[in-house]
This record gives structure tokens, sequence and C-alpha cells, in this order.
């Protein structure tokens, strides 16, 4: 029996691939221990060289990633931005009519408007009260700004408010200083104008003067505010002068209000009545 | 040195070099080809495992000194030629099937990543249960799909 001992040459894989492998984990252990920090150094310079171009790439497409969301998030802002605004009007109208229904002597109830006729012919309101909330014909409606119009017509849950911006709408109104008295009703030309008529041309009346509800005609209560004066005008041929009336309430703007439940006192009603008879 | 050795050496950085600046940026859900592990074996399949062996040294260790890994590709890409050497099917003359290469491909990069992970684990750097089958089976089938590309679109 012969035995051959192995010659290197058969064997000089392995022992390649050993030293390699036991080269490779020097490396791995000098790695981990700290060393080879300036070969590391150096790598890294030569990495960065050659990434550098490929960044700017990945940069601009992060950019655009970047741009696209931040572009989502600019309309989500807007339009919470929109809504927070919605909300604060809000807020500060329903704060404004709490504060006028808590100081107000009159008994008043909460409407909200969920119709407007606006078109300048036969303007109309409708409101989310009626019969079953007692709301009458004739009962005005106001905001806390002032006065709005009149209940026309009255169903179950719903009620028609004719504003003052309807040819059809008169009110007996008084000037706040001179107590002078005429009727406010409106042209159906300029839709932010109202006209006080058959107040007197001896009466001064100035450009800021406040006009309000006279309670006289026994349909509204008294000193409701109306409008302010922004000029007068004589009118040709008579005694009497127009005044025109910038009213307080903008009937584009307003969401709610309240129904007074005003109702004419029938004494006043009774002696009018006699008084007409005894004409006859 | 003589004139082809310089060319393979040539080819073999320059797979490096779309390895490092292409392919690993088009990662898949995470998972990346070894562009290097395919010249490797295509190298091994062509030459004697001595001179396989030190090209995969060779790979291996700038590939490391470019990521700084620093021994792990070394040390993996080495032993895996060393291991598999015998096994890769050497036929020059009948040229493979795409589905051979993606087969071999697959199971020398599964191994390979085997090995690295292996390696890795013992060094305590990664140990993610989602980063080793992500970097074991994705990495290895990414690798076999690309390999089986260049197999497909490789002249005589």
């Amino acid at each position: 029996m012969r035995f051959r001992l192995p010659r290197i040459t058969d064997a000089k894989d392995h022992i390649l691939a050993a030293i390699l492998l036991i080269i490779a984990s020097a490396l791995m252990i000098s790695r981990y221990q700290g060393g080879l920090n300036n070969l590391r150094k150096v790598s890294i310079t030569l990495f960065s060289y050659l990434e550098e171009p490929l960044a700017n790439v990945r940069i601009y497409r992060q950019a655009l990633k970047t741009n696209t969301y931040l572009r989502k998030q600019n309309v989500l802002l807007l339009d919470e931005l929109s809504r927070l605004r919605a909300a604060g009007q809000r807020n500060e109208d329903l704060r404004e009519m709490l504060e006028f229904s808590s100081e107000s002597k009159l008994q008043l109830y909460p409407v909200q408007v969920v119709g407007k006729e606006l078109n300048q012919v036969l303007n109309s309101l409708t409101v989310d009260a009626g019969t079953e909330q007692n709301i009458k014909k004739g009962m005005p409606m106001v905001s806390s700004k002032g006065l709005i119009g009149k209940v026309i017509l009255s169903a179950p849950g719903y009620s028609q408010v004719m504003p003052f911006y309807n040819r059809l709408f008169r009110v007996s109104a008084k000037l706040q200083h001179s107590n002078a008295y005429g009727i406010v009703s409106w042209d159906g030309e300029s839709i932010d104008e109202l006209q006080l008529t058959s107040v007197p041309q001896t009466v001064e009346v100035d450009s800021g003067e406040i006009v309000v509800t006279s309670g006289y005609s026994n349909q509204f209560p008294p000193d409701i505010p109306i409008g302010k004066v922004i000029r007068t005008e004589p009118q040709k041929g008579k005694v009497t002068q127009m005044i025109y009336l910038e009213p307080f309430v903008n009937l584009y703007e307003i969401a709610e209000g309240f129904i007074v439940k005003f109702e004419p006192d029938t004494t006043i009603e009774k002696l009018n009545e006699q008084y007409q008879d005894l004409l006859k | 040195m003589n004139a082809e050795r310089l060319k393979n050496i040539g080819l073999g950085i320059g797979f490096l070099l779309i390895q490092i600046l292409l392919f690993r940026h088009l990662k898949i859900y995470g998972v990346q080809p070894d562009l290097v592990l395919i010249f490797l074996v295509w190298y091994t399949v062509q030459y004697d495992r001595t001179s396989a062996l030190l090209m995969a040294a060779s790979m291996g260790f700038l590939q490391d000194a470019l990521l700084d890994f620093w021994g792990l590709n070394m040390f993996t890409k080495t032993l895996l030629i060393f291991m598999v050497y015998n096994y890769i099917p050497k036929s020059l003359k009948k040229r493979m099937l795409v589905g051979q290469v993606f087969l071999t491909m697959l199971i020398v990069s599964l191994f390979h990543n085997l090995i690295f992970l292996g390696l890795n684990a013992v060094l305590q750097n990664y140990s993610g249960e989602v980063f080793f089958w992500r970097y074991l089976l994705g990495n290895s089938l990414y690798t076999a799909v690309i390999a089986s590309f260049i197999q497909l679109f490789r002249t005589q």
C-alpha cells in the first residue's frame, strides 16, 4: 500500500482562499475596532465624488415630491382657513345676536334664513319657524343690527318674510334726534338705499342721523333701528323732503335673525276704528 | 498581466461602478440586485478557480471600500466562489438557457446573501427580521432576474 502526500499545488486554491478570508476577517475586525480610519476617509471621499452627480438627481426628485406634497397641503390649509374664517364670522354674528337677545326687552324668537329671493322684483325671505312656534302674520323680523322686515305668511314650520327691499313694504319711522316721523319704503331702484318720506322740509336733517321705528303705526314696536341718513332732497311741489337711508342690515349677508313676537295693541286698533267711524 | 486579464478587471470595475452608482438606487420595495456577483459568476464560468478567487476577493474589497463595509463583501464573495466553483456549470460551447441562468444565479445569490447575513449577525450589525428576509430572498431574486436579463441580451 502506497501513501501519497498531497502537494502544495494541489491545495493552492484552499491556501489562497484561506489567506484571502483571513485578510477579509482582519479588515472586518480592524474596521470595528476603529482601525483603517485613514483608508475609510479616502474611500468616503471617493464615494462622495462618485455619488455627487446622482445626489443632485435624487434631490431634484425629492424636491418634486415635496412640491406635490406641499401643494396638496396648501389646498387643504386654504380650505381649512376658509372654513375657520366662515366659522369665526358666524361665531361673531351669533355672539352679537345673543347679546342683542339678552339686552332687548322685546320677546324674540330666533330663526334661521332658509331661503332668499332677492331678485329686486318681489323680494322675500323664508325662515325656519311658523305657526307651530306661534309666529303670526305681521310680526317684525329683526337682527342685532336692526329691522329686516315683517312676516307676511306663516305655515307650520316655515314663514315668509317681506324684507324692507320690497316695494310693498312700509314702516312708520322717526328721526332719532328730531323725532320727526315719516314712512320708510323702497323705490325698487337702488339696492342699498331706502327712502323716508313725509318729513317736512322745515325739519333739519343731518347725514348720519339714525332712523328708527316710531311705533305709531301699531305694527312695529318703537325704536328698532332701520338705517342712517345719507342725503336729503326737497320734493318738488311739496312741503316735504325725501330722505335717503342706508339700512343697517345687509339682506344679502344675513343668515339668521329674530322674529319679534309683537302683536298690535287691540285697544289702539279699536280707538282707530272708532275714530274712522266718527269721520264717516 | 496580459491584456485579457486587464480587460476583465476593467469590466469588473465597470460592473462595480454601475452597481454602486445605479443599481443601488434602483431598489424595488427595498431590495437591490448585486451586479458584482453576476460578474463573478460569469468570470467563474470562464476562468480557473485561482483567478476566480482572486477576482472575487478584489471585487469584494473594492465594493467594501466604496460602501465602507471593509471585509464583509470580500469575505462573502471569496468564500462563495471557493465553495460553489465546482457546482457552476462550465459548458462554454453551448449557450445557457435563461431558466438555467436564473436558477443558477438564484441559488448562488441565496447562498451569497446567507453568508453575508450570517457574517452580519456575527458582527451584530443587522438584527431586524424584516431586513433579514428582504435581504435574503428579495436581493437574491432581484439579482437572478438581472442576470437573466443580461443573458437574454448578451451576444455570443
